[in-house]
């Protein structure tokens, strides 16, 4: 039943007219909830004054509504309102006035002989008495009516000039229970998902560090606060000046939303191509911010009556943030029309809310459709729920997003890094094996014929130039690097070791199911780390011996030991040495441990890519 | 040594080659030929030449690969590497394949010539130079002084942080040294290590 009714509403099968009588007949056989709002008449005289019993004496002015639809209905043109009604059996049924926030309704049954049957006094200001305490989103009256006697209900409203729509409607106490009880499930089922959307969004915000899922939050809370100033939820808190306090909390509401929305619409859009006008929108914002909160503030202490107050409020902070997001929601749509995606989809979104809330708020407001009881207050919530739905997807698929494209990078830039590792190292390489060979070749080579040669007489001419050979020698040996299609890399760590044949320390090389066959990168670096570690070790240790250690098998590895005095490792200016091994380790992707103390120096250089065959 | 003898070198670096070829011809009776580069000399009728003087490294081909082309062609040549090199492992492998003679660059000439005549006569040349070089290197133990005090320590039940303060290493070194122990050993647990360790006398 409920939900064929929502239905209806919602898609506007069938557009519900008012009655267009004055006279209410027979309400005893009313089973239902009908709502009395535009069958009312409504008074135009200009004065009234009292009678001795307080009941007030109107002149005879009243003429029927003209129009139907909120917007020219209760308190909308008139505070003075009156409908006639009749029973055919004696009954009693329950009058209701659908909004919580009005603050004053006092009202009069008078019957035939213009005798005051009942009279009511509710409205925020008042105490909350009413005949379903259940029931808060509005007040509820019992009526009693004998049979074919005909009641005028005479009823005055005062709202201190802000716009109130208490509908009026007519019910049977058993119906409205239910249909209340439905309406009661459905909010809070709606305001549990808001919550937890809220909920979900700051904690996001805080792990992800985006501002966007703040906004989030900041926009649907002020959704929830201003429907449930709507409902009349906030009087059942604080009993201390509920009407202005009413009142607050929905411009607050408002202004959050409205404010929220503007944040993060902006978010979405300040990286399109329009950003030179969006940065300049965007340099306005924050005045609002800041002159807008304080002014609600001051609105709440200074009280409603201060009506210049909610005007400075309406027009900076709505009206500007209003602007706004109408204008970044065009250019969001103009992107999304030209192939963005995600702008598409969050206007259509936007819009579609906005069909709804127009649906929900405007329609009945011109007459077109007739708010339901059971839906009328559930509206914002609807909305709300329906946006922070979608909204939430989106945030959680762009934060997906963005996290991948996070990773690519970051994958990009190890790849990178990597790259220019080994291109740098490259470089070297041939830059030594050039420098090397030259030596090698010419200065070497000439340096020995030289030697040979009968004209140099003098033996000590020829000693200078036996080992200005010889370290020419060494240099190039050093400086060229084996190639280890010819030659294998143990022969060549051999060699190298060799070299240092004749120092002061001890050099020893052992092997362990060393794979020959492993990949050129691997003992290229290798044999240069070795080379760099060794050349330190044999000029800066002054230990006695150096020993080297290779190890293939399951990990692939180095080891290197002296018994030396050790160096600081937390120094933080490497030599060009160690930084060279820094970047042959990262290049091939292992890594180096280095422990140097009193006991000497010891580095292991681990996860070297070998071959896995022997 | 009547008869002279035709000689050949093999040489990228042509002074080397002039000088080679004045001091051979000034001592032997000897025709000497430079070639720069040993590709040319592929091309030429080697067989003719007494004796073949080859560099280590050139450019367009290494001196060792050279002989193994030259041999495949004229399988009787003889052959005398004058190289700057040396590296005991090249040396091995020279020796391995049996060339007649390696010397190298900075020997006097004396050497050199001493050299070549043998060689000529038919004999083989190794400098004492070079055969200093390739005297076999002297065997290390399996473990180092530094292991093995790791692995005595291990077997008294110490734990890595007691062993890591007591030898002033860190405990990372320490794990090291110990993973490298076991590979060598091929030991996979404390029962073995401390069964090795009594076996090998570990104090």
């Amino acid at each position: 039943m409920l939900n064929y009714r929502f239905l209806t509403y919602l898609l506007l099968l069938l557009p519900i007219w008012g009655q267009g009588q004055n006279m209410l007949h027979s309400i005893d056989t009313i089973q239902t909830t009908l709502n009395i709002s535009s069958m009312v008449e409504l008074y135009q005289g200009k004065e009234f004054r009292w009678n001795q019993q307080h009941i007030p004496k109107l002149e005879n002015h009243w003429i029927s509504n003209p129009h139907k639809g909120l917007s020219y209905e209760i308190g909308a043109t008139s505070d003075w309102i009156r409908i006639q009604f009749s029973a055919d059996n004696d009954c009693q049924k329950i009058l209701y006035f659908a909004y919580p926030n009005t603050p004053i309704i006092d009202g009069w049954i008078v019957d035939e002989n213009e005798t005051v049957t009942q009279s009511f006094h509710l409205g925020v200001e008042r105490p909350f008495e009413v005949a379903i305490p259940e029931i808060f989103t509005g007040y509820t009256i019992k009526v009693d009516a004998k049979a074919h006697e005909t009641y005028t209900l005479l009823v005055h409203f005062e709202s201190y000039g802000q716009p109130h729509h208490p509908e009026l409607l007519i019910a049977d106490t058993m119906h409205l229970k239910e249909v209340f009880f439905q309406s009661t499930l459905l909010t809070t089922g709606f305001r549990s998902i808001l919550l937890s959307a809220i909920l979900l969004a700051t904690v996001f915000g805080f792990i992800s560090k985006q501002r966007l899922f703040f906004y989030y939050a900041f926009l649907f809370t002020g959704v929830i606060i201003f429907s449930d100033a709507e409902l009349g939820i906030p009087r059942y808190f604080f009993h201390e000046d509920p009407f202005n306090l009413f009142l607050t909390l929905r411009l607050l509401g408002n202004h959050m939303t409205i404010h929220g929305m503007m944040l993060f619409l902006f978010h979405i859009i300040k990286k399109s191509p329009q950003s030179k006008f969006i940065h300049f929108a965007k340099k306005l914002q924050w005045p609002i911010f800041f002159l807008d909160y304080p002014l609600l503030l001051l609105f709440f202490i200074f009280h409603h009556e201060y009506y210049w107050l909610v005007v400075s409020c309406a027009v900076l902070g709505i009206a500007y943030s209003y602007l706004l997001v109408y204008i970044y929601l065009g250019i969001m749509l103009y992107n999304g029309i030209k192939g963005h995606r995600e702008s598409l989809l969050i206007s259509l979104i936007i819009g579609s809310s906005l069909g709804i809330a127009f649906i929900s708020v405007s329609l009945p407001h011109l007459g077109f459709v007739q708010r339901e009881a059971s839906v009328a207050n559930l509206s914002f919530y609807i909305i709300g729920t329906f946006e922070a739905m979608v909204f939430m997807f989106l945030l959680l698929q762009s934060t997906f997003n963005s996290y991948k494209e996070k990773i690519r990078l970051e994958k990009e830039f190890y790849q990178l890094n990597q790259q220019l590792n080994t291109a740098l190292l490259d470089g070297q390489e041939n830059e030594r094996n050039r420098i090397g060979r030259e030596l090698h070749d010419h200065i070497g080579g000439n340096l020995a014929i030289i030697n040979k040669s009968e004209d140099i007489l003098d033996p000590s001419i020829n000693d200078i130039v036996n080992k200005t050979f010889k370290s020419v020698r060494n240099l190039s040996h050093g400086l060229v690097s084996p190639e280890f299609q010819e030659e294998t890399f143990e022969c060549a760590i051999r060699d190298l070791v060799f070299i240092y044949k004749h120092t002061a320390m001890k050099v020893s090389v052992q092997f362990f199911h060393w794979p020959e066959n492993s990949p050129l990168d691997t003992l290229q670096h290798s044999y240069r780390i070795v080379q760099e570690l060794l050349q330190n070790g044999l000029k800066h240790s002054g230990g006695s011996y150096i020993h080297l250690q290779f190890f293939g098998g399951t990990e692939g590895r180095f080891f290197y030991e002296d018994d030396g005095v050790g160096f600081d490792t937390s120094q933080t200016t490497e030599g060009i040495g160690l930084k060279n091994i820094h970047y042959r380790v990262k290049a091939l992707g292992a890594t180096i441990l280095i422990d140097s103390g009193k006991g000497g120096t010891s580095i292991s250089v681990e996860g070297l890519p070998l071959s896995s065959e022997q | 040594m009547k008869l002279t003898k035709k000689i050949i070198i093999i040489d990228d670096h042509l002074l080397f080659c002039d000088g080679l070829k004045q001091i051979i011809e000034k001592t032997l009776p000897a025709d000497v030929l430079c070639i720069n580069n040993p590709l040319e000399a592929l091309a030429i009728q080697l067989s003719d030449f007494h004796l073949v003087i080859v560099d280590m490294d050139m450019p367009q081909m290494k001196g060792l690969e050279f002989i193994q082309q030259a041999r495949i062609l004229f399988p009787k040549l003889s052959f005398l590497i004058i190289s700057m090199h040396n590296n005991p492992s090249l040396i091995k492998r020279a020796k391995d394949s049996k060339v007649d003679g390696y010397l190298l660059k900075d020997e006097t000439s004396e050497v050199v010539l001493k050299g070549i005549k043998t060689i000529l006569e038919g004999g083989s040349y190794y400098s004492e130079k070079v055969l200093q070089l390739i005297k076999d290197e002297e065997n290390i133990p399996l473990l180092t002084k530094r292991e093995e005090e790791i692995l005595r320590l291990i077997v008294h039940g110490k734990i890595l942080k007691e062993i890591a303060d007591e030898l002033c290493i860190s405990i990372e070194t320490v794990k090291t040294h110990s993973k490298n122990i076991k590979t060598k050993l091929n030991i996979h647990n404390k029962a073995d290590l401390m069964k090795y360790a009594l076996d090998n006398l570990i104090p």
